[in-house]
Parts: C-alpha cells; sequence; structure tokens
C-alpha cells in the first residue's frame, strides 16, 4: 500500500526535474553563445570544432544552400546557365541523384550561353542514350559561337575528356584527329596555348594518314608559338576593364 | 542519513587518503601560478569568446580547474567502490536493519562523497592561494576566491553519476562507466554551441541526432564561464548541477532498490 503513493508522486518529480534540466541547460547554452560575436569567427573556425560526419553534412547544407541562392540572384541567362551547372555538378560529385534535372534545365533554356560549355563536356562523348543530343557535331556548332578564352577552354576541355577515354598506350587517331580537325577552321587562334592542342592535331591526323590536315596543323601551331598567353590576354582585359571603370568615375565625378 | 555521511567521510582517516590529501596540496602548490583558464585558451577564437574574460565577473584560474579534475579523480576510485564493497563484505545489511531506508542509505553515501570531494578540493585551493601568497605577497581578491570554490557546483552531478554507476556495476566496472562518461561528456561540450552559432536552417537534421546525445551528458563548459557571482546565469548553473544530479541520483535510487542486496563472493 505505501508503495502507490510514493509511486505516484515519484514520476511526476522525474518529469519535473528533466523539465527543469531542459530549461536551464537551455538557458545556459543561450548565455554561452550570446558572448561570441558571430562576426569575429569564421565559419571554417565553427566547422572545425565539429565532428567529422557532423562537419560533412553541415558543409554539404552550407555548399547547397550557397548554390540555391546564387541561382535564385542569378539575373542574366549567362549567370543561370553558371548557376545551374554548378548546382549539377555539385550534386553529381555529392552522389545525391539530383544532378540530372538540373542539366537538363540548362540544355533546355541556356545552351546557347557561352556559359554552358562545361555542359556539353560533361555530356560529348557519352553513350548516345546518356548524352542528352550532345554529339560532336552539336560541340562542334557550338564552340563557333564562344568567345575567343572559352572557346579555348572548350576545346582543352574536351580533348582532355577524349585522352582520359582512350586507350593510353594505342588512342584512336582517326577519331582524336577528326575530333580535333574543327580546330583549323579557327581564323587566328589568338593564344600561345593553341600551340600544343593543334600539334596534337598534326601528330592524330599524321597517324591517320590526313596529311594535308597535319601540315595545316602543323603551320598553325608554329604561328600561335609567337601569339600571347591567355593569362596575358585575361591580365589585359582586367586592365582595360578597371580603365574603363576609372574613366567613368572621372567622367561621373565630373 | 547524516550518520552515513559522517561514516563515509570518515574512510578519510585512512592512510591512502591522506596520501592522496598530500598529492592533491602538492599540485595545488605547483600549478598556482598558472594564468586563468580564459588566458589559456587565448589561441583558440571560438573558446576565447566562450571562456573569455568579461568584465565585472571573475575568472577560473587554471589551477582550480586542475583541483577539480583531481578532486574528481580521487572521488571517482572512492566513491565507485563504496556501495559495492559494503554490498560484497555484507556491511550493508547492517546498515539497513537499522531504521534506515534504501533511499536515505544512498542520500547519505552521496553526501559523504560529496564531502571528500570538496575537502580534496578545498585543501588543493588553500594551498594554491597560499602559494600564490607566498610567490607574490599578495592575496586574491575575496570575489575571485568565492568564483573558484564557486566551481565545487560540478561536484553536484558527477558524484550522483559516481553514485548512479555504483549502483549498477561492481567497483572496478564503475570506475571505468565514470571515467568513459566524463571523457564522452568532454568529447560533446563544444558540439551544441558550434551548432548553435551557425545560422538558421545550416545545421538541418543533423541537430536533432546531436542534441540526442548531448542531452545525456552535462556540458562542462558551463561551469567555466566567466560569470557575475550572483546573477541569473550563476543561479542556473546551480540549478543545472541540482537538477542533473537530481535524475541520476532517482536513477541509482530505482536501481538501488530493487537491487539484491545480499553478500556476494
Amino acid at each position: 500500500m505505501t508503495a502507490q503513493p510514493e509511486k505516484r508522486w515519484l514520476l511526476p518529480l522525474f518529469a519535473a526535474v528533466i523539465l527543469i534540466y531542459f530549461v536551464s541547460e537551455s538557458f545556459l547554452r543561450q548565455a554561452t553563445v550570446a558572448r561570441i560575436n558571430p562576426a569575429a569567427v569564421a565559419m571554417d573556425e565553427i566547422l572545425a570544432g565539429l565532428p567529422d560526419p557532423v562537419r560533412k553534412k553541415i558543409s554539404f547544407r552550407i555548399t547547397l544552400m550557397q548554390l540555391q541562392t546564387n541561382l535564385k540572384n542569378a539575373g542574366s541567362p549567362g549567370s543561370r546557365a553558371s548557376a545551374l551547372y554548378a548546382l549539377a555538378y555539385f550534386h553529381e560529385t555529392e552522389k545525391t541523384g539530383e544532378h540530372m534535372p538540373y542539366y537538363r534545365e540548362l540544355l533546355d533554356s541556356y545552351r546557347n550561353e557561352r556559359e554552358a560549355y562545361p555542359v556539353y563536356i560533361r555530356f560529348l562523348f557519352e553513350p548516345e542514350d546518356r548524352n542528352e543530343g550532345i554529339t560532336e557535331k552539336v560541340f562542334h556548332e557550338y564552340q563557333k559561337t564562344l568567345p575567343p578564352e572559352e572557346r579555348f577552354y572548350a576545346w582543352t576541355s574536351a580533348y582532355n575528356k577524349l585522352r582520359s577515354i582512350e586507350d593510353e598506350v594505342s588512342p584512336n587517331a582517326d577519331r582524336i584527329a577528326r575530333f580535333l580537325e574543327p580546330l583549323s577552321e579557327i581564323p587566328d587562334p589568338p593564344f600561345l596555348e593553341y600551340a600544343p592542342l593543334f600539334a596534337e592535331l598534326a601528330r592524330f591526323a599524321r597517324l591517320s594518314g590526313r596529311i594535308e590536315t597535319a601540315e595545316k596543323a602543323t603551320v598553325m601551331s608554329d604561328k600561335c608559338s609567337y601569339k600571347r598567353s591567355i593569362s596575358e590576354f585575361l591580365m589585359q582585359q582586367e586592365e582595360d576593364r578597371q580603365f574603363r571603370e576609372e574613366m567613368e568615375n572621372r567622367k561621373a565625378g565630373s | 542519513m547524516w550518520t552515513v555521511t559522517g561514516l563515509t567521510f570518515r574512510k578519510f582517516k585512512e592512510p591512502a587518503f591522506f596520501l592522496m590529501l598530500a598529492f592533491a596540496i602538492m599540485t595545488g602548490y605547483a600549478v598556482s601560478e598558472m594564468d586563468p583558464v580564459s588566458d589559456q585558451v587565448a589561441g583558440n577564437a571560438i573558446l576565447s569568446h566562450l571562456l573569455g574574460h568579461q568584465p565585472g565577473s571573475e575568472p577560473v584560474l587554471t589551477s582550480t580547474f586542475a583541483a577539480l579534475l583531481i578532486s574528481m579523480l580521487l572521488s571517482c576510485f572512492t566513491g565507485a567502490v563504496e556501495i559495492p564493497r559494503e554490498i560484497s563484505s555484507g556491511q550493508i545489511q547492517h546498515w539497513l536493519s537499522k531504521p534506515i531506508s534504501r533511499t536515505s542509505y544512498l542520500l547519505g553515501k552521496y553526501f559523504g562523497i560529496l564531502l571528500i570531494c570538496a575537502t580534496f578540493f578545498c585543501a588543493t585551493e588553500l594551498s594554491v592561494i597560499l602559494s600564490h601568497y607566498i610567490h607574490s605577497g599578495t592575496c586574491y581578491s575575496i570575489p575571485l576566491i568565492a568564483r573558484q570554490f564557486l566551481m565545487m557546483t560540478m561536484f553536484i552531478p558527477y558524484t550522483a553519476v559516481i553514485l548512479m554507476f555504483s549502483c549498477c556495476a561492481g567497483d572496478i566496472a564503475a570506475i571505468i562507466f565514470t571515467l568513459l562518461y566524463i571523457l564522452f561528456s568532454l568529447l560533446f561540450n563544444l558540439v551544441p554551441i558550434l551548432i548553435a552559432m551557425l545560422p538558421q536552417g545550416f545545421a538541418g537534421d543533423v541537430e536533432e541526432s546531436i542534441f540526442i546525445l548531448y542531452y545525456l551528458f552535462p556540458n562542462n563548459l558551463y561551469f567555466l564561464l566567466d560569470f557575475p557571482l550572483f546573477g541569473i546565469v550563476s543561479g542556473m548553473l546551480v540549478i543545472y548541477s541540482f537538477s542533473i544530479a537530481a535524475i541520476f541520483l532517482m536513477a541509482a535510487d530505482y536501481q538501488f532498490r530493487h537491487m539484491d542486496l545480499s553478500k556476494r563472493g
């Protein structure tokens, strides 16, 4: 009989103690966090203090939120294309399985933008059922629309991808030469870095019996050796941009 | 209950305890001139913000932190074996033949072990204060000394933890479980605070899973914070300590009341 009354007050007491524990802990935690100036502590420092599995999950969320915000804030078609690709690539590398909708949206709405060239590289040389319509021919047509520096990056990336899927010791010279052949249609390749690309075209063209293409590529390679490098070009562009900005500021000031 | 407390405390007369007390006093002397904890963690951006010195409050000295560790370690070894040894020797039957409930006996043991912790801590702290006076010629201020002794609130929950494990397991197992528990509690201390520092929505579902584990362990960082001696934070800290102690004591009481206390081989 005495056990029953005792048991009756024990559970409410236990519940009350648990509640007091949660309330006091919450108060102390808020008081502790309030002492910290968020601006003085970098996100990296916060993440470094967390256990590895927790850090990876939170880093994933942070990166995803940043990419989604970039997409939301992207105004121009070009910036939307870049943001979509970044989001798709992130999902693909993190193996979430959610990358294809972003790639498809990019190809459906922004395939002609200069910023879309990475998605062409992504699907280039893929089997027919997985290439989303991006064939070598489609790439060749697209690269004509690109400005000089993006054109160079697109060709380099595409060539590197092709070499990675070809056999290292005995690659298919005809396939490589056929793919690189439109390089010769560039009227005046502007960068020094085109030289090795043309040299490779020359080599594979010679191996596959396309002598005329090989000779033309050799001449182009020599011509490119006297051009400025792409980094000089970009630096010049940046200097021009800063100069234009300064002129505009002076005009606005006066 | 207080008789049990007194008899538990009287174990201090044993030579081993005097040796441990001497060790604690010597350690207090050795660490007496160390900087406050807030200065020790200055190199770590987050800890320096958390444990940094606040105007109007007194810092926790590193020597106090050392005194705390030693006291907790010594009390862990002594407290964890109390009840299991009395059960195995049959002495507990002698106690329970008296008009004393199991709960009173348990509480008596709790206060006895708490007193032992406090004695070790006070002895070490007095050694620190005296050593500082001898080395520098000045004495610590009363508020500073009071802040160091406020650290004894840390013993309130941990003594209950020791007692609970000693009711559930044998003496050696109770020591191991208690030490592991303290180690895990140290691992989890910073994590929820770091998650609370993240912008809203960043933590996601990680928050729930972490907090389930976090609530199982007391957060030692709260005891090291600089705060005014008489304020809401110090009041909440005392409530926090007692609530944890109450939870573990209730668990220990439940276990103890349903235990077979017959003499074990």
